[in-house]
């Protein structure tokens, strides 16, 4: 099952390495978990992406690469403490899609909950799979 | 003469203080970058009196977390449950985990576990829990 889905999303929706363009600031950044899944009418993403500031999520569709960024919230030493156990990094999240289906861009929602970004992604009118009638005669 | 002949003991002395110092380092280089302990990983800030830990943990609710004290030993447990989807959809990929995960943790201190507080924001878990007074250091007064 797991083989099976990792050829489909191989065709369907390759990550674009994230080594393509270099960061110009010294935070480490993340690739969020993600699960993705589509249905008749749409396609839906779920990325963990903890402890980011809901107003730096940036999600942007151009032609058919749907990338998604969002900064880290700082997490301040509280005064007077120092850090002893230190088993996970803050850093920021990106990560980009190629979509092979037409989407209809204006009606992408977006919503951060507990952490998590869902994103719903409409599938364009003439993208919907239509049954064809084929006319004898 | 004199001054020289303590002079190579003391050069194998600090060439071995040197030796612990870097295995020290290099212990502890290691210790905090990989993550061998388990999920959810976290960090713990410590003062005097008291510890503040965050741990990562997206797309649980406060309702499906277990948080217990015991003296110095902390259990973190909980559960992320599958999403419902509707039926005929199908999944692109699924690298999101579900399921239950528990974790203990052996703290520094003794904790007063009845002033612990808890705070799930944006999937962040934020615990500040303050010392236990027995446990807290006490200035012991030398009689001259």
């Amino acid at each position: 099952m797991a083989e099976e889905s990792k050829s489909i999303q191989v065709q369907n929706q390759s990550l674009v390495s994230s080594e393509d363009s270099e960061r110009t600031h010294d935070r480490p950044c993340f690739i969020p978990q993600t699960d993705i899944y589509e249905t008749r009418d749409h396609i839906l993403l779920n990325l963990d992406m903890p402890g980011v500031k809901a107003e730096t999520i940036n999600v942007t569709l151009e032609k058919n690469i749907l990338t998604i960024n969002a900064e880290a919230a700082r997490v301040e030493t509280p005064e007077g403490y120092r850090l002893v156990l230190n088993e996970y990094q803050i850093g920021d999240f990106e990560r980009s899609f190629r979509i092979n289906e037409l989407i209809d861009r204006e009606h992408i929602e977006a919503k951060y909950k507990d952490g998590v970004l869902h994103l719903a992604l409409p599938k364009a009118e003439q993208a919907k799979s239509h049954k064809i009638a084929v006319q004898a005669g | 003469m004199y001054p020289y002949f303590r002079s190579p003991s003391s050069i194998w002395q600090r060439m071995d203080r040197l030796q612990r110092e870097m295995n020290r380092v290099f212990d502890q280089a290691l210790e905090t970058r990989s993550n061998p302990s388990g999920y959810p990983a976290v960090n713990i800030y410590a003062a005097e009196n008291g510890l503040v830990l965050h741990a990562e943990l997206p797309g649980f609710q406060a309702e499906n977390l277990d948080i217990s004290i015991n003296g110095e030993t902390l259990t973190l447990s909980g559960e992320r449950f599958a999403e419902s989807i509707p039926e005929e959809a199908h999944y692109h990929r699924q690298e999101r985990g579900i399921g239950k995960f528990s974790r203990t943790i052996k703290l520094p201190y003794t904790i007063e576990a009845d002033q612990v507080q808890a705070e799930l924001k944006n999937g962040l878990l934020t615990l500040t829990l303050p010392r236990a007074k027995t446990d807290l250091p006490r200035k012991i007064a030398v009689n001259h």
